[in-house]
Order: structure tokens, then sequence, then C-alpha cells
């Protein structure tokens, strides 16, 4: 049909959880050590954002910026993502999510099917100033940590097309979806 | 579907703790997912085109902290940034039949999702971008936002979006 034949897999080892580092053939010799857990690719992830999952506060909101594994094995994640805003040509619209430390470094698991999150912290209050350019953005464009090919999520708000003006930062990822 | 539910009702019956008094439903049948249990995305990235219309997996998260139960279409139609609806609701896609699935606190499930685009771009419809994707999980009466801003009809007697029931996993 018109998708991969992976999905049912996905499904079926989602409700599973984490189970799959722990060994299944306890008894063998011991030799046969656990897999390591690779590290994320993009091709293992889909990247998106929800507006019904936003917080606001005081001139800025707060979205859990989603990465879920639809590869079918655990990868784990680290760090930050690279997050700029894009139009319907992937044309990137202003400054580049800068970094935020308010979250500590933690490397993070992602079982099949499985979500893990980063904060973005949008400013409306930059955004909404006069003099940044504003415009409606189509899509964030989102580099996974230590990844060099990028996801798109849709991504609606009002975004600012002078590089000066900073109006998006990102925060570590950690677990679950946020 | 009365059928199916008629044999789970028959499961009920016979009680896991026998002994104990009736009111415990077992807890191995997960109760229907609510609007809130739910999250609602479109994985854009996913997308697959055939004959002037583009595929893409409706993505169900189960935000809340316990397995829930799905059957069933999704209600879907696209709205401006007012939440005013744009054209016609999606079509239903008889692709696969309804059958009930499973999301763990956590996990995703998926409908799949068709837009029309070439229904959108030369049928006359009006287009205009639209902003969200209006959702209504099965059989709930509230609804969820994701973005989503393709270009989508506004008069009505257009069918440019289109939906399946909902399936295990993400859809990749």
């Amino acid at each position: 049909m018109l998708f991969r034949s992976r999905r049912v897999i996905a499904a079926a080892v989602a409700a599973l959880g984490l189970g799959i580092g722990s060994a299944v053939v306890a008894s063998s010799s011991a030799s046969a050590a656990p897999a390591a857990i690779p590290e994320c690719t993009s091709a293992n992830l889909a990247v998106w954002i929800s507006p019904e999952l936003a917080n606001g506060a005081a001139g800025t909101i707060y979205y859990p910026l989603d990465f879920t594994n639809i590869s079918n094995h655990t990868c784990y994640l680290v760090g930050w993502p690279g997050v700029s805003a894009v139009n319907g040509n992937i044309k990137q619209l202003g400054a580049a999510a800068v970094r935020d430390t308010t979250i500590p470094r933690r490397v993070v698991n992602v079982a099949p099917g499985g979500t893990a999150h980063a904060t973005l912290l949008y400013v409306d209050a930059v955004v909404f100033n006069p003099g940044c350019g504003r415009v409606t953005a189509s899509y964030l464009n989102v580099y996974p940590p230590d990844q060099r090919s990028a996801r798109i999520a849709f991504f609606d708000n009002a975004v600012c097309t002078v590089k000066a003006r900073t109006y998006l930062r990102i925060r570590r990822i950690q677990p679950g979806v946020g | 579907m009365a059928a199916f539910a008629a044999v789970l009702g028959l499961g009920i019956g016979s009680a896991v703790w026998a002994s104990t008094a009736a009111s415990a439903a077992p807890a191995n049948i997960p109760p229907v997912c609510s609007t809130a249990n739910l999250v609602v995305w479109v994985n854009v990235d996913e997308g697959q085109g055939a004959a002037g219309t583009w595929y893409y997996p409706l993505e169900f998260t189960n935000i809340s902290n316990h397995t829930c139960r799905v059957w069933g279409y999704p209600g879907v139609s696209a709205t401006d940034a007012n939440g005013k609806q744009l054209g016609d609701a999606a079509g239903r896609q008889n692709i696969w039949p309804g059958a009930w699935v499973n999301i763990g606190a956590g996990g995703t499930a998926h409908a799949l999702f068709g837009y029309g685009a070439a229904e959108v771009s030369t049928s006359g419809c009006k287009p205009k971008t639209a902003t969200y994707l209006k959702v209504y999980p099965p059989n709930q009466f509230s609804a969820r936002n994701a973005f989503f801003d393709f270009p989508s009809c506004t008069v009505k007697h257009h069918t440019y979006l289109f939906v399946s029931v909902i399936r295990p996993g993400t859809g990749i």
C-alpha cells in the first residue's frame, strides 16, 4: 500500500516499553552481551509540536518539541536539537533557536513507538514587538542531536525574519511526551 | 460493532477474581481513549504521493498514564486560525475494517490521512491556507487541534481530505 510495512511491528513493540534492553536468552553463554543502544538517527525519528500542549507565561510560550521513534529498535537521544522556523519552501526565517541550559544533560532511551521531548520556548513578546519582520511560519526545521539531516514539523506561529532577534530557545532532550 | 461489544461483554462475566464483588472490571480491557488522553499530530515528513493525493500518518499519542483503546474513524476537518472550518470535512476511506487498537501510555497509533492536492489546486474550490486540523477521536465529542498549513478548500462539495480508521503503530 502506501506505507512501508514496519508499522505493525512498531505498535506491538511500543506496548512492551523498554523491554528490549533486557536479555532474552539468559541461560546462554556470557559471550552474548546485550547489544549497545545506538544513537537515534534522523531517519529513526518523526518530529512534531502540538499547539494543544502549549503553556504560556509572561511573553513566552512553552511547547514540548516531540521526537517519536518510528524505527523498530530502541535508540538514544542526548543534548540539544538544532531548531529553526522555516517557510513553505524550507527557507529559514530569522535566527535559529538559542540553547538554554536549564535542563541538565541526560541520555534518554526511546523505545520503538515511544516519544521524548525538548522544551521549546517561543518568545511571543519578541515576535510581536515592532521591527522583527513578522511573518507566519510553515514548519520547524529540526536537526536531532548529532545529526546532519533535518526533520520538519508543522508550525504555524508568527515568527521574526530579522536575524538579530532571538525568539526561539531550546532546552535539552528529556524523557516522555512532555 | 454491536456484536463485537457483545462478545466483550461476555468476557467481563468471567471474572479473574471470582471471589470478589462483581463491581471491578478486569484490568486487561483498557478504557476507551478520551480526547483528553490524546494529542494529535500530522507526521508531515512521512508523506507519500499518488495520483494527485498525498498521504500522511495522522498520529494519536496517548499522553495519559494508562493504556486506552480506540475503534474506528476520527472526525477530521481543516480550520483557519479562528477555528472556522474550511470546506468539507474529511471523507472516510474504507481501506481497512475497524478494529480495537490499544495505545499504551506514551505510545502512538495512527490513521491514514489523505490530502487531495490536485482537487485543491485545480477544482476552483477557492483555497486558503489552513492553520489547524481539527480532529475528533472516535466516539468523542471534543476535538484536538494539530498544526496543519496546507492550502484548503473554502467552498463546500469538494472532498479534499480523507481519513481511514485508526491502526496500530506510527504508520511508518
